[in-house]
């Protein structure tokens, strides 16, 4: 009977010590949490404050790249930066050649081994749905126009893809689709469609993928 | 345990931050901002000029080359050998603690013999990173850039920069946009200096046929023209779970959850038990099973001492978000080298931040989430 | 103090001396532990990478043979107390076997332990105090924990018992009981704690079952008992230290119960693997059939299962089980099975498939094979060295007088 008790101790103090572990073992998660099932998502919505990042910011990151702030944004997207696009057309202003319309070009370039843009094919929509003139302002070539026949400068041509790409636009201002430049912190700069995407060829094409194999044996 | 109190001193903070008991994360900022953790700005203008000038060097990644070193462990310890410094190194013997003592204390072996023999001595004596004051953390990286340097010749810049307040980071990849390129796995060995005598990675890209997701019947080693007809690509690397299952088994605590959300091992506390790597659910964590071996110019000088500073054999590493370019603001080598746009990065306790607006918009889920692990790292399809 | 000084020497002369087979054995020992030393300081100098263990696979044999043994440490001890409340044999002399079993046992743990870290050099980490140690969140240091008080409680026992006989005087029973007690419970925490290691690991679905622990113990009880059949087999046959045909019996019944309750565990195990197979039984299906062509486990498993099977029933048979020839036949048989089961057939598949569903199988090396070899050599010796000392000593041969007189 004695030594009973004396098991009863022991085993006791064994199972308690098993039991500790249950309690302490969670560095997180406590009890309470466990059975009140929070996620960490439902968490974050409560979180509407807003936030300073620590401080930081990349402006010396983005500080080389020319920008335009976006336009045409709703009401509830926070103001963003696009990086520029129209600095980077080597050809610009359209207007040195394009004074004349396009048929009269070419037809006068019919012959001439010399063609501005031979490496422009468009592939983009069926031929019923789109031709040159569908984005580029054929009374001003320096401007792009929407199907209204609003000008558009090259800066903002994300306005004219978001025509017809309406959801991918809406992603592209939430930074749900394109390419954010420099970092997450803030300013937020990003890129323009035709930074990633060709114009006139819009779709992506296969390639080998990047080696990564050993490099030393 | 998550009662906050503004004088607590950064250490403490490290410390009830990564042992939160609720995951209230309202309460982690206040503290945070209450304690006023914050790297000074010229530290971090200075790492944003080392880094943007080390960005404008290319990777010379398929270049031959013929001098190879070892790693950031053997080059502590290793230099050319002629035979007068031979005998020193004999001499100044590594770990043999007694030896090494000896030297250091010798006024026979040269100044800088001794140096690196009082340098090494005090390395292994360390505490845990975890544990370290702010000095204390400045001390162990002046320590090891000393040591690189009087070894290699070649300067390194270690960071020991702390958490950022009010950020918590997490990631978005969009399965609809990953087309299996892999930029992103070069980029992460690239700035991560990781072994590339094992190939090690820490982002695997996993093909999948449609019809289903079942990582059992992706293809992980796939080297052919992407993106294949009938495929469709996911990447997973380490979810940095705001639960963590290796953080709990460490014996040492030599892993642990930073208050930034960031995973993170001390690579000279970790005894390589390897326990943690058995504990991941999310295959994210690599052992150093030799010494790891880097070209001596491919070597991304700019360094974080929780993050991409050379490793020696015998231990855990696992992707750490870049924690040497995120704590700067930049996003990680991954987000950057990506060319589709498939990985959004940011912070999660910024309600206007582009993941929150992910997680707001569209239709996001977590790999084994049924696991109550709960990973920052969410997918999502256009 | 005086008496412990000369219990030292007396053990030193104890051990030094012996017949030409005590000293090849001994010998034998020293080569293998030898060539393990040989083989482990390959591994120190490379690395890891010299085992054939990978991040699939990132434990082996070393880990395999350290569940192995707590099993051995624990069931040793366990012996205690059924052959106390059956209140039939001689207690003394059971403990004391079973207890330098159990140190051996747990020499050789820690040593595997040791061999399979990554950075042996900084194993100062896990000393509380200077290092930093997870108490009580990681299961690891709740084994490290449990592993030293178990060898500490049964270091001290034996010394306390062998010490007073050493004298000529009785034990307090008082004074070792409540250890034995202690070690007995202690020994289920070895168990239970080294189980729980991987049961708690939801990554591994293959461990993350409720029946590891229970089961851990039943192949424990098989496992130790079986081997202190042999061991006590081995010393009745070369030493003067009697033990009689009841105490084998009473420890074949404990076998022989321990290894149908792990029969049954297995039945259970396997129904629920195979019954409707889903994503987390994979580790099973790779273990007994393969999976997308291979198949590395699936020569160890069978054999595994087929001499648990011939063991089981063998003891189960009284007539076979009453014939000391059929009796250490299954014994061994049982020994070598459970070894395999906790080892290669529990460790390795619990990596395999990978998180991802990526098999990548494992092989042992040489290196891995000689330094296993090397560490059990390591506790056979230590084995051989207490059993040496405590045998004269329960014999009476060796007293404290007798030096005092024999030596001057």
């Amino acid at each position: 009977m004695k030594h009973f008790t004396r098991y009863f101790l022991i085993v006791s103090a064994i199972f308690g010590l098993y039991g500790l572990v249950g309690c302490g073992n969670r560095d997180h998660a406590d009890f309470a949490a466990i059975t009140k099932h929070r996620s960490l998502p439902e968490q974050l919505e409560h979180i509407t404050e807003p936030n300073t990042n620590g401080g930081v910011t990349i402006d010396a990151l983005v500080a080389e790249i020319t920008t335009v702030d976006a336009i045409g944004l709703p009401p509830d997207i926070q103001p963003f930066q696009v990086k520029d696009r129209l600095v980077e057309l080597s050809k610009y202003p359209c207007l040195n050649c394009h004074s004349k319309s396009i048929e009269q070009l070419k037809i006068e370039q019919a012959d001439s081994l010399r063609n501005a843009h031979w490496d422009v094919e468009l592939n983009h929509a069926p031929e019923h749905v789109m031709k040159c003139g569908t984005c580029h302002n054929e009374e001003n070539f320096d401007q792009l126009k929407t199907l209204n026949g609003e000008p558009v400068s090259f800066s903002h041509s994300y306005l004219i893809c978001a025509q017809c790409h309406s959801q991918q636009h809406e992603d592209w201002m939430i930074g749900a689709h394109g390419k954010r430049l420099g970092g997450w912190a803030p300013p937020r700069v990003v890129n323009n469609c035709t930074h990633c995407h060709n114009q006139h060829q819009p779709a992506w094409g296969k390639r080998w993928p990047a080696r990564v194999t050993q490099t030393v044996h | 345990m998550n009662a906050k109190n503004p004088s607590h001193s950064m250490e403490s903070c490290n410390e009830n931050c990564a042992n939160t008991a609720d995951l209230s994360i309202s309460t982690l900022i206040e503290g945070m901002l209450a304690e006023n953790i914050l790297s000074t700005p010229e530290k971090t203008e200075r790492d944003l000029e080392v880094l943007m000038e080390r960005n404008q060097e290319g990777d010379g990644w398929n270049e031959p080359t013929d001098q190879v070193i070892p790693s950031g462990y053997q080059q502590m310890v290793q230099q050319p050998v002629n035979r007068r410094t031979a005998v020193k190194i004999v001499a100044a013997g590594l770990l043999a603690g007694a030896g090494l003592f000896q030297t250091a204390c010798s006024p026979f072996a040269s100044a800088e013999a001794r140096e690196k023999a009082q340098l090494n001595w005090e390395e292994y004596f360390k505490g845990n990173f975890r544990l370290m004051s702010d000095d204390e953390k400045e001390a162990t990286v002046a320590r090891l850039e000393r040591l690189y340097e009087l070894n290699t010749g070649k300067h390194l810049n270690i960071s020991a920069a702390n958490a950022l307040p009010g950020v918590l980071y997490g990631y978005a990849f969009n399965i609809s946009k990953c087309r299996g390129y892999m930029d992103c796995v070069r980029a992460c060995i690239n700035e991560n200096n990781q072994d590339r005598k094992s190939g090690m990675q820490y982002i695997t890209i996993h093909e999948h046929k449609k019809g289903q997701i079942n990582f059992e019947h992706a293809e992980d080693d796939f080297y052919h023209e992407v993106p294949q007809e009938g495929h469709f690509y996911i990447g997973t690397q380490c979810f940095h779970c705001e639960n963590p299952p290796c953080v709990n088994v460490c014996p040492v605590k030599a892993t642990w959850k930073e208050p930034d959300g960031i995973v993170v091992v001390d690579y000279d506390w970790c005894i390589g038990c390897r326990y943690c790597e058995a504990a991941c659910p999310y295959d994210a964590r690599r052992f150093n099973w030799a010494d790891p071996v880097i070209p001596e110019e491919e070597v991304n000088r700019n360094q974080h001492y929780l993050g991409n500073r050379l490793r020696k054999k015998g231990v855990m590493e696992k992707c750490t978000f870049c924690i040497q370019r995120t704590r700067t603001g930049k996003n990680p080598a991954c987000v950057e080298a990506c060319p589709t746009g498939a990985r959004i990065f940011g912070n999660l306790l910024d309600p206007n931040s582009e993941i929150r607006h992910v997680l707001r918009t569209k239709k996001v889920f977590r790999l084994k989430e049924d696991l109550g692990t709960e990973p920052k790292f969410w997918y999502f399809m256009d | 103090m005086k008496v412990l000084i000369g219990f030292i020497k007396d053990a030193v002369i104890s051990v030094t001396s012996g017949s030409l087979k005590y000293h090849i054995w001994m010998a034998f020992l020293t080569f293998l532990m030898l060539c393990g030393a040989y083989a482990y300081s390959i591994q120190i100098k490379n690395g890891l990478i010299v085992t054939g263990m990978s991040d699939g696979v990132s434990w082996g044999l070393y880990i395999s043979n350290f569940t192995f043994l707590v099993g051995v440490a624990a069931a040793a001890v366990m012996l205690v107390l059924p052959t106390y409340i059956l209140k039939d044999i001689d207690f003394s002399r059971a403990v004391l076997i079973g207890e330098g079993m159990a140190v051996a046992a747990l020499v050789m743990c820690l040593a595997f332990v040791t061999v399979d870290l990554g950075g042996p050099a900084r194993i100062w980490h896990l000393i509380p105090g200077i290092g930093l140690f997870n108490f009580p969140n990681s299961m690891l240091s709740w084994d490290v924990i449990v592993l030293n008080g178990y060898l500490f409680i049964n270091l001290t026992i034996p010394l306390y018992i062998l010490l007073w006989h050493y004298q000529g005087k009785e034990p307090k029973k008082a004074v070792y009981l409540p250890g034995v007690f202690i070690s007995v419970f202690w020994a289920v925490a070895i168990h239970m704690v080294t189980a729980f290691l991987y049961a708690g690991l939801v990554s591994r679905p293959f461990w993350n079952s409720s029946l590891l622990g229970p089961r851990f113990l039943a192949s424990a009880f098989a496992a130790g008992p079986a081997l202190m059949i042999l061991v006590l087999g081995v010393i009745r046959r070369n030493t003067d230290y009697w033990v009689e045909d009841i105490t084998l019996n009473k420890i074949a019944l404990v076998t022989t119960v321990a290894a149908q309750i792990n029969m049954v565990m297995l039945i259970s195990e396997l129904f629920k693997e195979f019954y409707f197979p889903t994503h987390h039984s994979l580790s099973a299906i790779y273990l007994y059939f393969g999976l997308d062509g291979y198949d590395g486990l699936t020569r160890w498993i069978w054999p595994a299962v087929i001499m648990n099977l011939i063991a089981t029933i063998m003891l189960t048979l009284h007539p076979l089980r009453k014939n000391p020839f059929f009796l250490k036949l299954a014994c061994l048989i049982l020994f070598v099975a459970i070894w395999i089961e906790k080892g290669m057939g529990l460790i390795i598949p619990g990596f395999i498939p990978g998180p991802w569903g990526k098999i990548i199988e494992y092989t042992p090396t040489w290196i891995e094979i000689v330094v296993t070899a090397g560490v059990w050599a390591l506790g056979l010796f230590v084995f051989t060295l207490l059993v040496k000392i405590a045998i004269p000593i329960e014999l009476g041969q060796l007293r404290f007088h007798q030096t005092a007189t024999n030596q001057p």
